[in-house]
């Protein structure tokens, strides 16, 4: 019990970091695609249209971000089991899981993260007043 | 047949002091007219073009197209009218850099659904044939000359086969060639396609090829003059 809590507050740490990483990316694109959004606008996408790109853009980076996981956490864990720890003489390995479930709890945590970093800088991005950008291109 | 009409326009900048853009402006927008705006830097010219676009709210007045208020629609629908309804060209050609010539015109096309990919395709080549520039097609902005970009823009602006397009100064960045055909392609878009064409324009050249020419000063409108048929 006490192992699990330490455990997922550790991924619970890198996550929320993880997600900063995302909302910065996608608050990044925002700012850099103002006058693509603003003719998007004009030409008729709404903001639901908008919001969705980015929520996208959010998605694929959790999604890059999962498969790396999923293989660096594999490999990690691979080394970390292979190490032996010789305790009273008797050699003695650390005590991981590395069931099917925990993928799937690491994956499903990092899209819901991804997901809600992604929606506040897309809900930026899908109120861009366009007339403001075309003004200032003129 | 008239298409839009603007009673009483206003759009005002809430501020300290508040900035009057537009103030009082009516006009009538006939099918099959070729209408210019014109007047000095800074009198509203635009401004009333994005408001008779439905890309900005007026704060006074009413909007009406084909006889329906579309005033006070909320900005989903306002962005479905304009996606359907009406085609926008711009001084700068605002193609998105990192599609081709035919990604930019197939995007609304996409967007609204009417055709599968296809067939959407199929119809954003004929555009871009239309508007001269057949081969062009895999083109990003960057490896297109301001003319041609201008006309991969007029051909995004027919994606949907709107019945209104606005230019903002199209030709404000083209050679005298370019411009006149330009201008050429919006007399034959509003005479033989039966389109509603505005166009905010400073070159009495143009204004003198329209049908009708709205003068503005000061953000209202001071005359509207339909002018002698041009051949």
């Amino acid at each position: 019990m006490t192992r699990n809590v330490i455990m997922y507050s550790g991924v619970s740490a890198i996550l929320l970091v993880a997600s900063f990483g995302i909302y910065t990316a996608v608050s990044n694109s925002v700012s850099d695609k103002k006058r693509e959004i603003a003719i998007l606008r004009s030409v008729g996408f709404s903001e639901t249209d908008l919001q969705f790109v980015f929520v996208v853009e959010g998605l694929v980076l959790a999604g890059i971000g999962i498969l790396a996981g999923w293989l660096l956490g594999y490999g990690l864990m691979g080394v970390l089991g292979a190490i032996n720890f010789p305790i009273a003489g008797e050699g003695q390995h650390l005590p991981l899981d590395r069931g099917f479930r925990q993928y799937a709890i690491a994956a499903a945590a990092s899209l819901v993260a991804g997901i809600l970093a992604a929606w506040l800088p897309a809900r930026k991005a899908s109120r861009v007043d366009p007339v403001d950008i075309l003004r200032g291109a003129a | 047949m008239r298409l839009l009409e603007g009673r009483g326009l206003g759009r005002v900048l809430a501020g300290d002091p508040a900035i009057t853009l537009v103030a009082e402006a009516s006009l009538a927008i006939d099918k099959g007219s070729f209408t210019t705006i014109v007047g000095p830097s800074g009198c509203g010219k635009s401004s009333l073009l994005y408001l008779l676009g439905l890309i900005d709210r007026p704060t006074a007045g009413q909007l009406l197209f084909e006889g329906q208020d579309v005033t006070a629609l909320d900005g989903d629908a306002r962005a479905r009218l304009r996606l359907t309804h009406f085609g926008f060209v711009f001084q700068f050609h605002f193609l998105l850099p990192e599609f081709s010539a035919l990604e930019n015109v197939m995007m609304p096309i996409r967007r609204v659904g009417r055709f599968d990919r296809a067939a959407g395709e199929a119809r954003a080549m004929a555009l871009l044939d239309a508007t001269g520039l057949a081969g062009k097609d895999g083109k990003t902005p960057d490896r297109l000359s301001g003319g041609e970009r201008q006309r991969v823009a007029i051909a995004r602006a027919l994606a949907n086969d709107p019945d209104l397009i606005l230019g903002d100064e199209p030709t404000g960045n083209l050679d005298s060639q370019n411009s006149a055909r330009v201008v050429e392609m919006f007399r034959a878009l509003a005479h033989e396609q039966n389109r509603a064409v505005i166009c905010v324009t400073h070159d009495l050249g143009i204004a003198a090829a329209s049908d009708v020419r709205i003068s503005m000063l000061d953000g209202r409108v001071v005359s509207i003059e339909r002018n002698a048929v041009v051949s």
